[in-house]
């Protein structure tokens, strides 16, 4: 099941991108479900805090109320990083990439600029992707530590430090966790492959036993791969 | 012959006073006739009044006399005077009491000639101390900048004159009628601890006039450099066109340098996009933050303020330094790390209610981070000078941050107890 909610001050907007939604999901057999709401109401705010479906937020960045598709969009992020955010918007912004890449928005739509295509296109390619919303969550003392399993390439163990440590796409996390407790923070994707290593399978490209080292998605050759771990893999 | 060593006692305290205040302000002195007809007349005036018992239109009477004798001859500020004057007073008159206490205490019984002798013994040592205090630059610049304070209190000097003569009268009174010593050295130091404490009230009121003095002022040229800032902007938009105009009409070479000039006058808006969104009583520091990263590290910032400006100005000293000073620190770590990541965004957002301030900042960042070391003396980043900004913040008591990593974003909220 999936959530669309529509936040557009304008009824003739509200209906047209409903209509929108309904032409791009009627030959997909899709079970889906579309919530209008001329502004932030309770009735809104009920919505952001169910987590039971996948939600896609189609928001107008200029309402016509107190609060801006930008305030709701920081209030869905406050509990929610999963939903997929579009912003509807009647100029464009130069400065839309701060907003883009701080909270996650998938595109910036303009009314004027090829509005329906732009949007089914984009409907599309969030209906595409996979959902995939497990998160790796850890508390440190000062810290929160909050990264989705996409996002994790594998975790290692330093043997200086004795710690885990946690390479994603972008970034690395040193966490006190050791390798079989790291095993229960992470889902079935991720698999044992060294006594000091898990890998993320949905991030590699190719193992190599023989010379003990595995490719990542990203060229990265990580040679920490034991034969030891290969039936548990499925011989992959 | 009583009446003479009145007359003559009188006479040599007035000039005393007059003495003490020329010591005091260093002012020039232009005596007149009609001072010298005023100060005979005045003196004469003291000794009926004395004769009668009349204590309190004695006293009264002394320090209008003085006053006016004071703005006369010296040729001062009115306020400036009356308040010297009621000091010197204030100091002689105490001085008189302690004198004739500790007299009174060798002496059975105060005769009222000897009395005269004790006022007169006291202003020559409290102009000696006072001469003294002249020759001592620290204490007389103490002094000059205490005038300095009192002329910002307007409603409350007047108060604190009244409440001065009030006071003193109100102290002679029950030192000339107390029941024995103990109760008179209780009065003088109740008197003495009550001056002080007033002294202090005013003192606090003034440093706060100025203090929101200063802050209007502050507020005056943020609102003068924002005024500045969009004309600066209008004339670099009608710029531009005009030189869209010329580049029309020019060839090739001068259309390649027009789109070099139009290129330069469209990069360096952000200041005065900024400053808009951020609140004020903070811009000017923020900005200063900003500047370094934004003409060549090509960041990404967007401010959302939803605190009124008044906000922050009626904050509390104590309030406005711990959010200035963390807020700092946080925007250290957040452009530090914005600067280093692909995607070089920030999103700063304030808001505020009746109790706290709450500030969340999130930033895209490309470090290794220890989970568990953040936050800790000495654990940075950054090289190994740095480590104590976070620490130092999640120590302070009188704040709360609450720091969370989602992917490659950071996350982070400071709230701040306004009370």
């Amino acid at each position: 099941m999936i959530k669309f909610i529509v936040v557009e001050d304008d009824r003739e907007t509200q209906n047209h991108i409903q209509q929108i939604i309904n032409d791009t999901l009627s030959k997909k057999e899709i079970n889906y479900d579309i919530s209008m709401h001329l502004s932030k109401n309770k009735a809104l705010q009920k919505v952001i805090e169910d987590d039971s479906c996948r939600k896609i937020y189609i928001l107008d960045i200029e309402l016509n109320h107190k609060q801006s598709g930008i305030d709701i969009a920081k209030e869905i992020r406050q509990k929610d990083w999963d939903s997929e955010i579009i912003f509807i918007t009647s100029h464009d912004h130069m400065f839309e990439s701060a907003y883009r890449n701080v909270y996650k928005v998938f595109n910036f739509i303009e009314k004027f600029h090829d509005f329906d295509n732009r949007l089914m296109k984009n409907i599309t390619e969030i209906i595409d992707t996979k959902y995939d919303n497990g998160i790796f969550r850890y508390h440190g003392s000062n810290l929160d530590l909050f990264i989705h399993y996409k996002e994790i390439l594998y975790l290692y163990r330093d043997k200086t430090t004795r710690k885990m440590i946690l390479k994603t796409t972008k970034n690395k996390f040193i966490v006190n966790l050791g390798v079989k407790e790291a095993l229960d923070y992470l889902d079935g994707r991720f698999k044992l492959v060294h006594r000091a290593c898990i890998v993320n399978l949905e991030k590699v490209d190719e193992f190599n036993w023989n010379e003990g080292y595995f490719l990542l998605v990203n060229g990265e050759k990580v040679y920490m791969l034991s034969k030891k771990y290969k039936k548990e893999i499925g011989g992959i | 012959m009583d009446i003479v060593v009145y007359y003559i006692s009188g006479i040599l305290s007035f000039i005393e006073i007059l003495i003490l205040y020329k010591i005091l302000t260093k002012k020039s002195v232009k005596i007149k006739l009609a001072d010298i007809i005023y100060l005979n007349f005045s003196t004469i005036l003291i000794i009926i009044f004395t004769s009668y018992n009349l204590v309190v239109f004695k006293m009264v009477y002394a320090l209008f006399t003085l006053i006016i004798l004071n703005y006369s001859i010296f040729q001062d500020k009115l306020k400036k005077t009356i308040f010297t004057t009621i000091i010197i007073w204030l100091l002689g008159i105490l001085l008189d009491l302690i004198t004739a206490f500790i007299c009174s205490l060798l002496f059975t019984k105060l005769i009222p000639n000897y009395a005269i002798y004790l006022q007169t013994l006291s202003t020559i040592v409290l102009t000696l101390i006072l001469f003294l205090i002249s020759k001592h630059n620290k204490l007389g610049t103490m002094y000059n900048n205490f005038i300095k304070v009192i002329k910002n209190v307007k409603f409350s000097f007047i108060l604190f004159n009244l409440f001065l003569i009030a006071l003193m009268i109100l102290d002679i009174w029950c030192y000339i009628n107390a029941a024995n010593y103990f109760i008179q050295l209780i009065l003088i130091i109740i008197t003495i601890l009550l001056i002080l404490y007033f002294l202090i009230i005013i003192y606090i009121i003034s440093t706060k006039k100025i203090l929101n003095e200063t802050i209007n002022y502050i507020i005056y040229n943020g609102k003068y450099i924002q005024k500045e800032y969009d004309n600066l902007s209008v004339f670099k938009h009608d710029l531009k066109n005009e030189l869209l105009t010329v580049k029309s009409v020019a060839n090739s070479q001068a259309q390649e340098l027009i789109d070099i000039l139009i290129d330069e006058y469209s990069t360096n808006d952000y200041v005065n996009n900024y400053m808009k969104n951020i609140p004020e009583g903070i811009n000017g520091t923020i900005m200063q933050k900003l500047q370094p990263y934004l003409v060549n590290n090509n960041i990404k910032i967007k401010f959302d303020n939803k605190i009124k400006n008044e906000t922050i100005n009626r904050l509390k000293p104590r309030v406005y330094r711990n959010l200035c000073k963390n807020m700092c620190l946080l925007l250290d770590n957040a452009l530090e790390a914005c600067s280093k990541s692909k995607e070089k965004s920030l999103c700063i957002t304030f808001t505020d209610d009746s109790e706290i301030i709450k500030i969340e900042i999130i930033n895209t960042y490309n470090n290794d981070v220890d989970v568990d070391n953040i936050g800790y003396s000495r654990y940075s980043t950054k090289n190994s000078n740095h480590g104590l900004g976070l620490f130092s913040i999640l120590r302070n008591k009188d704040v709360i941050l609450n720091s969370e990593i989602i992917d490659n974003l950071f996350y982070t909220t400071l709230i701040i107890k306004k009370i």
